[in-house]
């Protein structure tokens, strides 16, 4: 395997890297710390096996149910790009509906291709497992579109399409896929990194090495995120962990994967002096020009390398920038090199604003159809950071001809309806601009979910043995369709963890797009790999590269926003107490919030986290991972910080996790490790402290109503007094 | 006048500011719910609670500032709520510009419901402070009775009462003040106004005669009446004046109950006392009404008056008052630059560092104009005059004057928009449903939560403070039926504060018949856009695009101004009014001679020339016809007077009414009908006490609606005879 007597220097470093790059890169759980073992991963030619339920693949539990004389339902099966499926079957517990007759079928499509036939009548006859074998050849790498369409009937004549005793239940959590793969290891182009950086994977995060020359080095730090980005967006939205290590540390053996070998990616940067170990064997004539290079490691068989080759840190920058904008396609080579690289600008310029709002495109809402009988809604989500705001959505909408009267497209504000527009026209019809203003008695503080549902209605001939066609329902809704923020507020969406999560509507207003830094307290392996996490995870939100970036140690010389990510220790008073994490005010701050929100987390009355709390063990400062809004404007404005690199840099690769993400709200997040809720102070929650004494006592008399009505009632009373008072002098002075 | 150590006034505004600035803080919805629902169950408790204690009960104060204090909260609340959420900014010029007025409507709606709470917070109620034992030292009296062109009938009684009032002799004259008969006037060039002049001088001279009473005029019309009374000043010198209006008949104990305040007080300029009304203003005549409900005028004198008296700012209104004639010399006699000569004057003494003082006993019975115009051209004068008042005499320019009658000087004047604020809720339903204006961003669910609380929390200061003198929704009749004329005066006062000119508020016109008011015109326009806003309720609601609950809300609004509406032409449909002699209740028993028998009866009502009398008998039972003749004999008095039976009918099956006219045989006979029918100043009071007492709202409601249904539609059934008529009479002459 390698011939380590004639290259010795080499020959370690490329024994350390295969050892280190044995380890598997997407991992089943979380992020895994990098363990001993003592055996390579056997040979590819294992083929593992694995259960994916219906439950998993649609993110929730509930059952699909196929309603009306023809119903479908279509979800996706992901299937990682570097595997082979060697058998696949699938397997659905179903409860059709006794009202059926033997002319129902449920027919399972894989990528349009039909793959198998259920008979509904005998299914509920023979019991409620099935078991389709899909042919492999229906399958391909990436996402496969599974349809389950029913065909189902009560009466051999005339049947009302949409009768309810028409459906049937599929229980998601005991159907699934079984498939067997088989890893491959194809020799990738750079135009295949997608393959690589595979979002299709079932796993939950991604864990991903970089090798440079030294960890420690501060230098680096904005090519790091550039090349963070690129991997990250390629990931789509995959989580990615990043962890930076040295070319020559001797690594740990891979972790042992006996039954699913993976295929692995790691990032190089550096010069040709320094990676000329990697280079070798590429034959490059040209040791001076940057180059983005991919290859299949040898030494270890489905482990890929790429590499970002050039001699100097600024090139180095500038060739991981054009990493990371995917939107330019690579070739279909092993090599790209890139002698004019120069890459400067922004995305686009936003969309012109309108009275304070935006475009639907702006949330990262794209111009949609909706369709069918049981169309899916369009939701969106709009952050609110005033307090008692009220907006306006403006939609711009076309609907098809040939629908009922009654169809419609209801608006729901947070779980209510608040509006229906009527798709009634039955030759179709267009709303330019359809108003529908939510109050602020709809709006919340944080996060708003509006959902547009659309109701097609066939349009019938009424009663049976009158066919009709429930085709051509369809509504589309338009990416330039508004959103319009009245009164007070909007210029707050920086002012708040939300923005993390948020940050694909919230973009335009952030500032972030048009230069961001992220400052780190010291130059550390650990805080270089956190920002580098952090980073890409950004990027992922944004659906955008963040291209005009400042990562590094010092004190910014602009005026963009900062991000710090700093141990407790490294800041200093000043940003302790602009933060909350001042000594005596941060204990306070989590002994008021913590159990609050446990307690609204434990309703079932699971005893763990309770004690957890009662243990002081959720105050342990050592194990907090702390994110935070400045009280002020000043730089920097949002932290990052844990006692030590180490814990920051894990707690940042669980924060950009499934899942916690999105709990970073408030003006304070912070958590422990694994098993352990995310805490978020909510700006509402500390409301004088963040919205000044009027507002602040608005917010705390919404919470508290009766206390409210205690003030209330108290300062009446004052002020009788004194208006007694002052009437009894002046009666007493005028008219004796 | 420092009212204040400064230190205490601190403390004042501090808590006052911290009140309101509670007030301004935003609630959610819910919170509001729960806000509001609290402070008026509070309110009403507060409410009833006094109505059940009794009067001067040590807790009443306490709970008249719970009720103050909440709605002053739940008003300041929605103002700042509707300030910085619901202004339509954004939705186009014009919906913006109605919505800002619609917002100024209800700010001014706001300050009125303060200054309501502060001229009402500690009303003074005087007692007459007696005169001295030795009638020497009792003030001299000249008592002017200034008349231009009324009725001598209508003078006539105020000319007897005024000269047989209890008061020491010799230390009293009155004196009538004829602008009809001036020198300008009799020697007019129309020989038939001349000759009228002349003519009604020589009546007025006699009546002087008759009665012991002195005559003055003068050679020009100057000044309207503030003129009038300037030349008398300068012919007459009594220590004080008393100055009554022509139709003002004054109780025998005028002078008693009012001339001592001035010997106790000498920095006292006027002591006004409560203008009185025994005939019926065109509201009642027309909606048929007077005697049902309290008069119109009570709120202002019985509530009002007091409660300016407690803040020094008492005015002069004209009559029924006494003034200290050394102040009118100062000032140089009763000022003229505005037509509200009376409020002015009262101004100009506070200013010279005199004081006003108020009397709340009814003294005077006085009559009302009579018909809509004659309403409309009083109160325009009113709204005219104290604008006039605010530019040219500015009462913050003034010296002298505390801080409290500045501010409440600005009220008199501020009290007015009510006119311009009557209209523009008016129109404001109809901008919405017909034009689609946007006049409040809101929806119905904020409406029932913010402005559902303050309306119902001004319907209960409103019950509070004038239950007893005021029925719900009466007020509103009497603002829209000025709206549109008021408006029109302030405007031209406003263009040129010095243009309008004194109009006689004409008294004891004749109505024989039934018509309707040319005034009436803009409020046919205004119906016509109510009616039509309604009927756009119904497409509105249709249509997805609109707001269910602020239609229902705003169509509500407009139900309620149609009513308005309606009940404001039902007033404006004349009708007509055949007596000019008004009668008041008086209860008194007399003995009838009616031929050949003695009937013993209780007088009810008199009147100077007659008198009616409640028999205990059924109608059948009394041997009588119209014109019979009878005595009259009122036992406890001793007199005997000669009438003529002019009325007989059943009251019920064991009682009849008797209407008698008098035979006066004498000035005797006419000093003792006036005396008995006006001279008693605790038969006033007690009339007018039992014309007092409340409604409920929603009673109050139901009888609005009962009037705009019953007179409105009848004066439209009216008007559509008289147009028809006079469409039938053109194509007759035309074809």
């Amino acid at each position: 395997m390698f011939n380590c007597l004639n290259e010795r220097g080499t020959c370690f470093a490329r024994l350390a890297l295969s050892l280190f790059l044995a380890m598997p890169v997407l991992a089943m759980a979380g992020p895994q710390p990098i363990t001993q073992s003592d055996a390579l991963s056997p040979a590819l030619s294992t083929v593992s096996g694995e259960q994916i339920t219906l439950a998993h693949l649609l993110g929730n539990q509930t059952p699909i149910t196929l309603s009306g004389g023809d119903a479908q339902t279509v979800f996706t099966l992901p299937i990682a790009q570097l595997v082979q499926v060697v058998s696949a079957n699938l397997t659905m517990a179903l409860v059709p509906s006794s009202g059926l007759n033997t002319d129902s079928w449920l027919t399972v499509r894989i990528n349009g291709l039909t793959v198998g036939q259920i008979n509904l009548a005998q299914a509920r006859l023979e019991g409620h497992a099935f078991s389709l074998a899909i042919p492999v050849t229906a399958l391909k790498r990436g996402y496969n579109t599974v349809q389950l369409l029913a065909a189902q009937h009560s009466l051999t004549l005339c049947a009302p399409p949409l009768s309810p005793e028409l459906f049937t239940q599929i229980d998601t959590q005991n159907s699934f896929f079984n498939l067997s793969t088989t890893p491959i290891n194809p020799d990738l182009t750079l135009a295949q990194l997608g393959e690589l950086f595979d979002p299709s994977s079932d796993a939950k995060q991604a864990q991903v090495p970089v090798f440079v020359s030294n960890p420690n080095e501060a230098e680096q730090a904005t090519t790091l995120a550039y090349a963070a980005q690129g991997i990250a967006r390629r990931f789509n939205y995959l989580p990615v962990n990043f962890s930076l290590r040295p070319l020559d540390k001797a690594g740990v053996p891979p972790l042992a994967q006996a039954s699913q070998p993976l295929p692995t990616a790691a990032l190089l940067i550096g010069s040709y002096t320094e990676l000329a170990p990697y280079l070798a064997g590429l034959n490059l004539s040209d040791t001076q020009t940057p180059r983005l290079i991919v290859r299949r490691f040898d030494a270890a068989p489905a482990r890929y390398l790429v590499i970002l080759v050039a001699n100097t840190v600024a090139a180095q920058q500038q060739l991981a920038l054009r990493f990371a904008l995917t939107e330019l396609s690579l070739p279909a080579t092993h090599s790209l090199s890139l002698d004019s690289l120069t890459v400067s600008g922004a995305p686009n310029p936003p969309p012109p604003r309108q009275n304070n709002g935006f475009q639907f495109r702006d949330l990262g809402v794209v111009s949609t159809t909706l369709s069918g009988v049981d169309a899916p809604s369009l939701d969106m989500q709009v952050w609110n950071a005033g307090w008692k705001q009220k907006a306006q959505v403006r939609l711009h909408l076309a609907y098809s001809a040939g629908m009922s009267a009654q169809s419609a497209l209801n608006v729901w504000i947070n779980g209510v309806l608040h509006g229906s527009i009527p798709l009634n026209l039955p030759q179709g019809g267009e709303y330019a601009d359809f108003a529908v203003t939510l109050p602020t008695t709809l709006l919340t503080a944080g996060w708003n979910k509006i959902r547009l549902q659309p109701v097609l209605i066939p349009v019938t001939n009424g009663g049976e043995c009158k066919p009709f066609f429930p085709g051509n329902l369809s509504v589309s809704v338009f990416d330039d369709s508004k959103f319009i923020w009245m009164g007070n507020g909007s210029e707050e969406y920086v002012r708040d963890l939300a923005i993390f999560s948020g940050f694909n509507g919230m973009k335009w207003v952030s500032g972030w797009l048009d230069g961001l830094n992220i400052q780190l307290s010291d130059a550390n392996a650990d805080l270089l790999s956190a920002a580098m996490t952090l980073t890409g995870k950004l990027s992922q939100t944004a659906h955008l590269p963040l291209i005009k970036l400042n990562v590094g140690t010092e004190q910014p010389k602009n005026t963009w926003p900062t991000i710090l990510i700093s141990t407790l220790d490294a800041l200093n008073a000043e940003n302790k107490h602009r933060f909350g994490l001042s000594p005596e005010g941060v204990m306070s701050r989590l002994q008021n919030n913590t159990p609050g929100q446990i307690s609204l987390l434990n309703l079932d009355g699971t005893p763990h986290l309770n004690n957890w709390v009662e243990s002081k063990s959720a105050f342990d400062l050592k194990n907090l991972t702390f994110a935070a809004v400045a009280e002020d404007t000043a730089q920097p404005e949002y932290l990052f910080a844990a006692s030590t690199p180490a814990t920051l840099q894990t707690g940042i690769a669980r924060a950009v996790g499934f899942g916690v993400w999105s709990q970073l709200t408030g003006t304070m997040a912070y958590w422990p490790y694994e098993g352990k809720p995310v805490i978020s102070i909510g700006r509402t929650q500390e409301p004088f402290r963040n919205y000044g004494l009027q507002r602040g006592l608005s917010i705390w008399i919404a919470q508290n109503p009766w206390y409210g009505l205690l003030i209330v009632l108290i300062t009446g009373i004052i002020t009788a007094l004194v208006i007694r008072w002052g009437i009894t002098v002046y009666r007493r002075r005028h008219h004796g | 006048m420092a009212l204040f150590p400064m230190r205490s006034l601190i403390i004042f505004l501090m808590s006052i500011t911290g009140f309101f600035w509670l007030a301004s803080v935003p609630t959610t919805l819910m919170v509001q719910a729960v806000l509001a629902l609290f402070l008026i169950g509070l309110m009403l408790a507060a409410y009833l609670g006094s109505r059940r204690l009794p009067k001067n009960h040590p807790i009443e104060p306490w709970l008249k500032l719970t009720v103050m204090l909440t709605s002053v909260f739940l008003g300041w609340h929605y103002l700042y709520w509707r300030a910085t959420e619901t202004l339509p900014i954004g939705f186009g010029l014009v919906s913006m510009l109605a919505g800002l007025l619609l917002f100024l409507v209800e700010v001014y709606g706001f300050i009125t419901l303060m200054y309501g709470h502060f001229i009402n917070i500690s009303p003074l109620e005087r007692r007459p402070v007696p005169l001295p034992v030795d009638t020497s030292l009792w003030p001299t009296v000249d008592i002017f009775i200034p008349t231009y062109n009324e009725d001598i009938l209508v003078i006539r009684p105020t000319v007897i009462a005024a000269t047989q009032m209890r008061y020491a002799p010799g230390k009293f004259k009155v004196w009538i003040l004829d602008d009809g008969g001036t020198v300008q006037k009799c020697t007019d060039p129309n020989p038939e106004k001349a000759a009228a002049a002349q003519a009604r001088q020589a009546e007025l001279k006699a009546l002087a005669a008759a009665f012991g009473a002195g005559y003055l005029t003068r050679e020009k019309n100057l000044h309207a009446k503030a003129g009038n009374l300037n030349s008398a000043l300068s012919y007459t010198h009594a220590d004080l004046v008393a100055i009554l209006d022509c139709d003002h008949i004054p109780t025998d104990d005028f002078l008693l109950n009012t001339t001592g305040a001035f010997l106790a007080e000498a920095k006292l300029f006027l002591l006004q006392t409560p203008h009185n009304f025994i005939s019926a203003d065109p509201v009642e005549k027309n909606l048929n009404i007077y005697g049902k409900i309290p008069s119109e005028n009570e709120l202002f004198y019985r509530v009002m008056q007091p409660g300016l008296d407690f803040w020094h700012t008492s005015f002069f209104c004209g009559s029924a008052a006494v003034l200290r004639r050394s102040v009118l010399n100062e000032l140089g006699g009763i000022a003229g630059q505005t037509i509200t000569e009376d409020a002015e004057t009262t101004l100009d003494a506070l200013s010279l560092g005199y004081t006003t003082a108020y009397l709340n006993i009814p003294m005077v019975s006085g009559l009302q104009p009579e018909t809509y115009s004659g309403l409309v051209i009083q109160r325009v004068r009113w709204g005219q005059g104290m604008l006039q008042i605010f530019i040219l005499k500015n009462p913050w320019a003034q010296p002298h004057l505390a801080f409290v009658q500045r501010l409440l000087y600005t009220n008199f004047t501020i009290y007015w928009g009510f006119a311009l604020a009557r209209l523009a809720l008016m129109l404001a339903p109809p901008a919405y449903l017909i034009f689609g204006l946007d006049l409040a961003d809101t929806d119905g669910q904020q409406l029932l939560a913010y402005s559902i609380p303050y309306l119902i929390a001004s319907l209960i200061v409103t019950q509070y403070y004038y239950r007893d003198v005021r029925w719900p929704f009466i007020s509103q009749i009497y603002e829209t039926i000025q709206s549109f004329y008021v408006t029109q005066g302030i405007y031209k006062v406003l263009r040129k504060p010095r243009s309008p000119s004194f109009q006689v508020t004409p008294k004891g016109e004749q109505l024989n018949s039934e018509f309707v008011s040319s005034l009436s015109w803009p409020f046919y326009l205004l119906l016509g856009l109510n009616v039509l806003s309604l009927g756009f309720v119904a497409y509105r609601l249709t249509d997805p695009q609109w707001q269910v609950g602020a239609i229902a809300f705003v169509g509500t609004w407009a139900v309620l101004d149609l009513f308005f509406l309606l009940a404001a032409l039902g007033i404006m449909l004349e009708r007509p009014q055949r007596r000019t002699e008004p009668r008041v209740p008086v209860r008194e028993p007399v003995v009838i001679s009616l031929n050949g028998a003695e009937l013993n009866g209780v007088a009810v009502d008199a009147s100077r020339a007659g008198l009616g009398i409640m028999i205990s008998l059924a109608n059948g039972q009394i041997a009588a016809k119209l014109g019979d003749e009878l005595t009259l004999l009122w036992p406890r008095q001793g007199i005997e007077i000669q009438a003529v039976v002019r009325t007989l009918r059943p009251r019920d099956k064991t009682h009849s009414y008797l209407g008698v006219e008098y035979r006066l045989a004498s000035s005797d006979d006419e000093r003792f009908s006036v005396a008995f029918a006006f001279g008693n100043s605790s038969q006033l009071e007690a009339n007018n006490r039992a014309r007092y007492g409340g409604r409920s709202i929603i009673s109050g409601l139901f009888f609005l609606m009962k009037l705009a249904l019953r007179y409105g539609i009848a004066h439209l059934i009216s008007l559509l005879k008289q147009q028809t008529g006079r469409f039938y009479r053109w194509f007759i002459y035309s074809f």
